[in-house]
């Protein structure tokens, strides 16, 4: 993905949601991304499957996936691309499975779009073996979304996504709105499909404690910018940005310290961003420059950070 | 204001063997039957709170631990039970009475997008309560909503004042929602989940606000919450919920350092811990929670518990008092 920067038009004037990030994604590698709402961490994901709303534009960059640039892609190889090279999976499994169509249904026709001639006995056989290895009982098949729980569903969509062993699934924030116990259930899935799948992952979330989980890399953003990226134990043990900081302290660690360090200040208004340093404004190491230039994403040692005192 | 802030108490509120159940909706079998199935929210649940205090009712979704705040706060009526603020039961009280408890206790629900209404400016919700209750002259309420704005932090409070909903960061909505609870000096906050809808940086915010909130108006805050993070952070006390009941209780301290409930346990053991990359060992559950409208029989969790036996299959377990202020639910402790 280079230099990528995709703007919004809303009533109240252009959103840049996206400014100018650089990522790349290697094989079989998992890369979390986080951020907070607005950060543009969801367009990202939407993006790179050309899903991004009507009001939404690409004004820049591209995102070259095994070589081809996918915003230059007609609608055919898109169609190709989609479910089978790159899958997505989103915070609300109702995005992704139809209320009223069985489950079994889904998988049926994710086969016929790609040209699979499978037979209904044949469906069946597959569609029950990904679920039952995604956890969820084989004779689900042939419920209805809405007869499944809240991890089942989710658990549905993965095993639907990875029907076609894609090359790379997006997780937008699929644990969200799932409770403690199943939100670490489907962690622990996801990496026992990184280790048999050997599936890249960009796993989307707000969660740090969920990336240390999973993610071999990070990359985090705040206000549609790159701040930092790196390797995930090291950005965790040594974060150099202070919203990376920031974020890390922010969150009581149980067992450690009960004070609390909030991060100052609210997100910035993405309408009409604060110049200089998107983060400027809420930084304890704020000074003159960092309100007036934009600090560059540099690389130091084998991170990347966009701070004028990295 | 009389009766209820004569009591000495120390305890502000004991919930003693509260019973909430929902009723369903019947098939036409039931109906001929007269039978009426129930949902059993909360099912035989005791536990107190002192005063000055914060404490912690931690669970999953259908846990229980949301209809209790809503029965604490009288907008549910228990099926039986009690509930008592500063000695006296709650649901005996009538006409002023009630009305005095109401503006005692007050709630803060998880989405102030939500419970804010977006048509009013933020300070006109603040003051609302003053108007309702009548509370002095409109420029004393005035004047109150403007202070009680800047103790929540948005300042400046005129400014604020006048702005409405969708003006306000996630944080700064559920601030101003917080000012509304705070605006008629309530002595008992419910928190119903008021970090769980708002952006990772606003949290600790929030958390540190209820915090300065309890010492400057030396309230008591029963703080309902799945993220044990911030239990851990601002929390006296911690009762753990599994369907529709308490399972174990105890000082913040002691249940992180020692939790003794195998749903404990789990639910410790799921939390993601950082700067590990590999969780160490893990107590893991099987499956998920299951409805409350059919809950297993014996101890709720035998299904998926990893130390079930035959005990816990068939006899509910008692509720254990192991040390000073620590309860289990658990036939793992019982000495038989």
């Amino acid at each position: 993905m280079r230099e990528l920067r995709v703007s919004y038009n809303t009533r109240r004037g252009r959103v840049e949601a996206l400014s100018d990030v650089s990522l790349a994604l290697n094989e079989a590698e998992v890369l979390g991304v986080v951020g907070e709402s607005g950060s543009g961490k969801s367009t990202l994901g939407l993006a790179i499957m050309r899903l991004l709303p009507r009001y939404a534009k690409v004004e820049r960059g591209e995102v070259i996936f095994n070589g081809k640039d996918i915003l230059k892609m007609d609608e055919e190889s898109l169609r190709q691309l989609r479910g089978r090279e790159i899958a997505i999976v989103f915070q609300d499994p109702y995005s992704s499975l139809n209320p009223v169509t069985r489950i079994i249904d889904h998988f049926a026709e994710l086969f016929r779009e790609h040209g699979y001639n499978y037979s209904r006995e044949e469906v069946l056989r597959t569609a029950a073996e990904l679920l039952e290895k995604m956890g969820v009982p084989r004779e689900k098949v042939l419920d209805y979304p809405h007869q499944l729980s809240g991890g089942q569903r989710q658990r549905a969509a993965i095993a639907l996504a990875l029907a076609l062993n894609p090359r790379l699934l997006i997780a937008d924030e699929i644990t969200t709105a799932l409770d403690a116990l199943v939100e670490a259930q489907i962690v622990d899935l996801l990496r026992e499909v990184k280790k048999e799948y050997k599936t890249s992952m960009l796993f989307i979330t707000h969660n740090m404690g969920l990336v240390a989980q999973l993610a071999d890399r990070v990359a985090v953003m705040y206000a549609g910018k790159l701040v930092e990226a790196g390797e995930t134990g090291q950005v965790i043990r040594n974060p150099r940005h202070p919203y990376t900081k920031a974020l890390l302290t922010a969150v009581p660690r149980i067992g450690g310290s009960r004070s609390l360090q909030p991060i100052p200040g609210e997100p910035p208004d993405m309408r009409n961003p604060p110049p200089g340093c998107r983060f400027h404004p809420r930084c304890p190491l704020a000074s003159e420059v960092c309100k007036r230039e934009t600090p560059a994403l540099r690389s130091i040692g084998d991170r990347l950070v966009a701070c004028h005192y990295a | 204001m009389t009766g209820l802030s004569h009591a000495t108490t120390r305890e502000i509120l004991s919930v003693s063997r509260l019973k909430v159940y929902f009723p369903l909706k019947r098939t036409i079998e039931e109906v001929l039957a007269r039978k009426q199935k129930v949902l059993k929210a909360v099912d035989d649940v005791s536990f107190s709170m002192e005063e000055g205090s914060i404490m912690a009712l931690v669970g999953e979704s259908g846990s229980g631990k949301t209809t209790i705040a809503r029965t604490v706060v009288g907008l549910v009526n228990p099926t039986s039970g009690r509930v008592l603020f500063r000695g006296r039961d709650v649901f005996s009280l009538r006409g002023e009475e009630f009305k005095e408890y109401r503006r005692k206790v007050q709630m803060v629900f998880q989405d102030p997008t939500v419970s804010l209404n977006p048509r009013m400016k933020i300070g006109e919700q603040v003051k609302y309560p003053l108007d309702v209750n009548k509370v002095s002259t409109p420029e004393q309420r005035r004047e109150k909503a403007i202070k009680t704005l800047e103790a929540v932090g948005l300042t400046p409070p005129e400014d604020f004042y006048n702005r409405y909903p969708h003006q306000l960061s996630g944080g700064q909505r559920q601030r101003a929602a917080i000012a509304r609870a705070l605006i008629l000096d309530p002595e008992l906050l419910v928190a119903d989940e008021p970090i769980s809808n708002i952006d990772v940086s606003a949290r600790a915010q929030i958390l540190t606000l209820l915090r300065e909130l309890k010492d400057q108006y030396h309230l008591s805050i029963l703080y309902i919450t799945h993220d044990l993070s911030s239990a851990w952070a601002i929390t006296d006390k911690v009762a753990v919920m599994y369907l529709g009941k308490i399972v174990e209780v105890a000082p913040t301290t002691e249940i992180f350092k020692e939790p003794l409930h195998p749903y404990t346990q789990a639910l410790m053991s799921a939390a993601p811990i950082l700067g590990e990359h590999t969780p160490g060992k893990r107590l893991v559950l099987r499956g998920e929670i299951p409805s409350p409208i059919n809950p297993p029989p014996g101890c709720r969790l035998h299904p998926r518990c990893p130390f079930a036996t035959e005990t816990c299959r068939e006899r509910e377990p008692e509720i254990l008092p192991i040390g000073k202020d620590h309860t289990v639910a658990c036939h793992l402790y019982s000495k038989s």
